[in-house]
């Protein structure tokens, strides 16, 4: 059991529509990994499987080396989860939930918990019924790290933290990693937040995992070319298997490929065009990695 | 220890059990003063089944509010042994209180058997629970029915338990023993957190930017954001329509009647009342008697039975009202945006107020004739229409006190569920004081209206209205509306 | 040693980091010997990953610009002058290579671009 989480040719539906569409991904050890999709495409449905909140409806779904379905007290004090809606204890002040929840934990980190109240300008004595949206998501978060979890699955930590805020709890996030070695998985719409902090990227669209792979490797085969030619016209399309996305028009062309440096010469070269390649940052990449990548 | 505080810290609110205990003590003296104003409330021995089942069963239903509030938290699925922990702590809870409980109320009377009660207490601890837990639905009606019967029959039910002793305990036991089984499944804890807290999916004047493709999915069955009503012309009764529409989707009748149908546990009641008592006739026969004197106590015919369930009668009336103020209220959502002006808004829920008072009351009265006289028809009574029914008394009472019900509703909207939680009690002693006063009145007065009464009444209920509107109007023009 | 990152960048972040550190040994900044900083504190400072800092690491020492020596922090190894040379005009090439591009885009001759490239150099040196 070298992977935190492993799917293998995950199914879910409701009601005959297929949420998660034979989902298989494996996800090491001490990675940070970035969910992304768009709206509806199954990223909660997916990390609502990797807790065992959701079962399969075809497939198997193991989380720590264990079925989802019998998850037991054991993993439960390695997890530590941060759900998309958030639903706590109004009736309870701050200090007093996370005392009733660090009742549940054999280990408790009382340093980490303070010092995280500190810097995200939590009041203990706040009832959870009155903070706002974005005190709620911070509280859910302090909630799941201070057991210091191995697996830590957040769904959109961040959406309704304001940018000061949301910038220390991607600091914090980072040290989370450094410290505890924990894989993180993190869903996120906030792609420059995501691309700061993750090492690792699955791109899903209507339930069907698009990309899985090193952000680094996606950020260097990936680029834009923009092409042009002095004299002559470039052909209505490029037929070359490198090239995911393209618009020419005449004498110009902006393309998007996928490929190592070696293509640029030889296209070059076949063409006899000019070649300009520009890197392309993950909020540029996204549109290509939710629709046309096969890999 | 850790383990018992998992469940425990979550009932530790202030209030809870002062709430529940001020409830019981007034059902208990207000059942039993109606009934058998010469008998001492606790020491008596069918009393004492009362006592230590209604308590427990009250503590129990708070206990399974605080369980469910947790069960659908989010937070709480993956709280390392969860399951374990909440149940045992809610058995100690359970076993605690009800030792407490019989310890206080048998200190004047020996013959109780303590274990036995304690049992009970515990078991009824769970009934209450699963009463108003969404586990299971079966199981909630089947505990609501047997707390019934135990307020209403406690005399009976003392009987039976001394006569079949082992039956008794070996059901309570099983049945027990289902409540924990459902309360604290893997399936509760799984699916309650992922429940969306509202069921229906946008309202129809704001469709377009509702659309949210994954809360659709998750509430096909719900939905119906998609379906706009005929004819709507944003006159008042058109977005009283629209309410209707959005508390109750497109066949609001169809929930109407669903909700009348609840009247069905009376009845049940009511047959198991008959079965109970020592009969001399056919069994229909005696189950049309005493339906029909229960619903209409005719003044020519003498009461059967030493406790005709004219208390379950009145206090189903009230139940029915505030359920229908309270479970499925005619309302706009709450917290969207419409098109309408404050004032505007108040005169809405007052119109739609008034559309529910009108269709509850003219269900319930046409249920309670109908049933009434089937009953005299299975009973082989003459069709007689010369004086008022019984439960006409407490429908008055009923409609003319619905505004507040209804007010206090309005008010719940803006508030959390620690404030509900309160209220839920404030409302159970509202109804038992209801009760007693209604009673009261029907038994004191003639079987006919007098004019006075008439007066009276329809003064109060144009009155009650009119301070319902005003007090509409000043909330929804002066104060925050979400 | 001064490493400024770019996460929302399109280059990775450790190939950002690579090209600083080379950078900095070709200008000399970084002298053969000198201590390079921690992964555990260099990664907290940028606010990145520590695998990145260390792919980055790794990687430069592959190529032979760090040296790796038990218990200690990575320091900057010794070269030979030729080899020392050759990396300094390599980074130059690849920093030319979009201006070629350029130069070819505008139909500027080559003649007319090196003295250009020749005239910009003298008149820096002034």
């Amino acid at each position: 059991m070298n992977y935190a989480i492993e799917f293998a040719g995950l199914t879910k539906r409701f009601e005959q529509v297929a949420v998660l569409d034979d989902v298989t991904l494996t996800i090491g050890k001490s990675s940070l990994v970035g969910l992304l999709g768009r709206n509806g495409s199954g990223k909660t449905t997916l990390l609502r499987h990797v807790v065992g909140q959701l079962l399969p409806t075809a497939g198997i779904a193991e989380t720590l080396g264990r079925t989802t379905s019998d998850l037991r007290r054991d993993e439960f004090e390695r997890i530590g989860f941060v759900p998309q809606e958030i639903r706590l204890l109004d009736w309870m002040t701050v200090s007093q939930h996370i005392s009733y929840v660090r009742g549940f934990y054999k280990r408790w980190d009382s340093e980490r918990e303070s010092r995280l109240l500190d810097e995200l300008e939590l009041d203990g004595n706040m009832q959870v019924g009155a903070l706002s949206t974005g005190d709620v998501q911070k509280l859910a978060v302090v909630l799941a790290v201070c057991h210091h979890p191995e697996l830590l699955i957040l769904d959109e930590p961040v959406s309704n933290l304001d940018p000061i805020a949301r910038s220390l709890m991607l600091e914090f996030l980072l040290e989370v990693t450094r410290e505890d070695d924990a894989t993180i998985v993190i869903s996120s719409h906030v792609l420059r937040d995501v691309e700061r902090i993750v090492d690792w990227v699955v791109c899903l669209n209507h339930g069907r995992v698009m990309t899985d792979e090193a952000l680094d490797e996606l950020k260097e085969r990936y680029a834009e070319w923009h092409v042009t030619k002095q004299d002559g016209k470039l052909p209505a399309s490029f037929t070359e298997s490198f090239v995911v996305e393209q618009e020419v028009n005449g004498r110009e062309a902006r393309v998007i490929v996928r490929s190592d440096g070696a293509d640029a010469e030889s296209f070059r070269a076949a063409y006899s065009c000019e070649l300009v390649v520009r890197a392309l940052n993950l909020e540029q990449l996204f549109p290509v990695l939710i629709g046309g990548d096969q890999a | 220890m850790r383990s018992l505080l998992a469940f425990t810290s979550l009932i530790a609110r202030p209030a809870t059990f002062l709430w529940g205990a001020l409830a019981v003590i007034v059902v208990t003296i207000a059942v039993v003063g109606v009934q058998e104003p010469d008998v001492p409330v606790l020491i008596a021995s069918d009393y004492a089944l009362l006592v230590c089942f209604g308590y427990p069963f009250v503590a129990g239903t708070l206990a399974g509010m605080a369980l469910r509030e947790f069960q659908s938290s989010s937070f709480a699925w993956t709280l390392p042994g969860v399951r374990s922990r909440t149940a045992l702590g809610f058995l100690a809870c359970a076993l605690t209180l009800s030792m407490v409980v019989v310890a206080l109320t048998l200190s004047g009377d020996v013959t109780q058997n303590l274990v036995l009660l304690t049992g009970f207490g515990t078991a009824s601890f769970y009934l209450g629970a699963v009463s108003v837990h969404p586990a299971s639905r079966w199981l909630g009606f089947a505990s609501s029915l047997l707390a019934l019967l135990v307020v209403f029959e406690s005399g009976h039910m003392a009987r039976l338990i001394d006569t079949y002793l082992l039956t008794s305990v070996s059901l309570t036991a099983v049945l027990t023993g289902l409540c924990m089984q459902q309360l604290f499944g893997l399936s509760v804890f799984r699916g309650m957190p992922s429940i969306p807290t509202s069921p229906m999916a946008g309202a129809f004047s704001l469709n377009a930017s509702l659309r949210m493709e994954r809360l659709k999915l998750v509430t096909a069955t719900h939905t119906h954001v998609d379906e706009l009503p005929a004819g709507f012309d944003h006159s008042i009764w058109s977005w009283v329509r629209a309410a209707a529409y959005e508390s109750y989707g497109p066949q609001p009748v169809k929930v109407a009647l669903r909700s009348i149908s609840r009247l069905g546990l009376l009845f049940c009641l009511i047959v198991l009342h008959t079965l109970l008592e020592p009969r001399s006739v056919p069994l229909l026969e005696m189950i049309g008697k005493i339906t029909y004197d229960a619903l209409f106590r005719p003044p020519y015919l003498a009461a059967i039975g030493d406790r005709p369930p004219y208390v379950a009668v009145s206090l189903w009336i009230a139940a029915m009202g505030a359920g229908i103020v309270f479970a499925t209220p005619l309302a706009l959502r709450s917290k969207l945006l419409y098109p309408l002006a404050r004032r505007q808004r108040s005169q809405i829920a007052h119109r739609a107020s008034l559309a529910l008072g009108a269709t509850f009351a003219v269900l319930m009265a046409a249920s309670f004739l109908i049933v009434g006289h089937l009953a005299g028809w299975l009973a082989d009574y003459p069709l007689r229409m010369d004086f008022i029914p019984f439960f006409v008394r407490p429908l008055l009472g009923t409609l003319i006190l619905l505004p507040s019900a209804q007010y206090a509703a309005v008010l719940s909207l803006t508030s959390n569920f620690t404030k509900q939680y309160g209220a839920a009690f404030l409302l159970i002693m509202g109804m038992t004081a209801f009760v007693t006063v209604v009673l009261a009145w029907s038994f004191l007065l003639p079987s006919v209206l007098t004019l006075t009464e008439m007066v009276l009444s329809a003064a109060l209920l144009i009155a009650s209205q009119f301070v319902y509107r005003r007090a509409l109007e000043k909330r929804y023009t002066q104060a925050d509306l979400v | 040693m001064l490493i400024a990152v770019d996460t929302s960048s399109g280059v990775p972040v450790y190939r950002q980091i690579m090209d600083q550190v080379r950078f900095h040994i070709s200008t000399g900044m970084l002298e053969p010997g000198d201590a390079i900083p921690s992964t555990r504190s260099l990664s907290a400072e940028l606010g990145v990953t520590p695998m990145t800092i260390s792919k980055a690491f790794s990687l430069l020492e592959a190529e032979g610009l760090l040296d790796r020596r038990r218990g200690l922090p990575l320091v900057v190894r010794a070269r030979a002058a030729e080899q020392v040379q050759a990396s300094k005009l390599e980074a130059l090439r690849t920093a030319l290579g979009p201006i070629v591009t350029m130069t070819r885009q505008l139909g500027v001759a080559s003649r007319h671009a090196t003295e250009l490239f020749r005239k910009l150099l003298e008149d820096s040196q002034e």
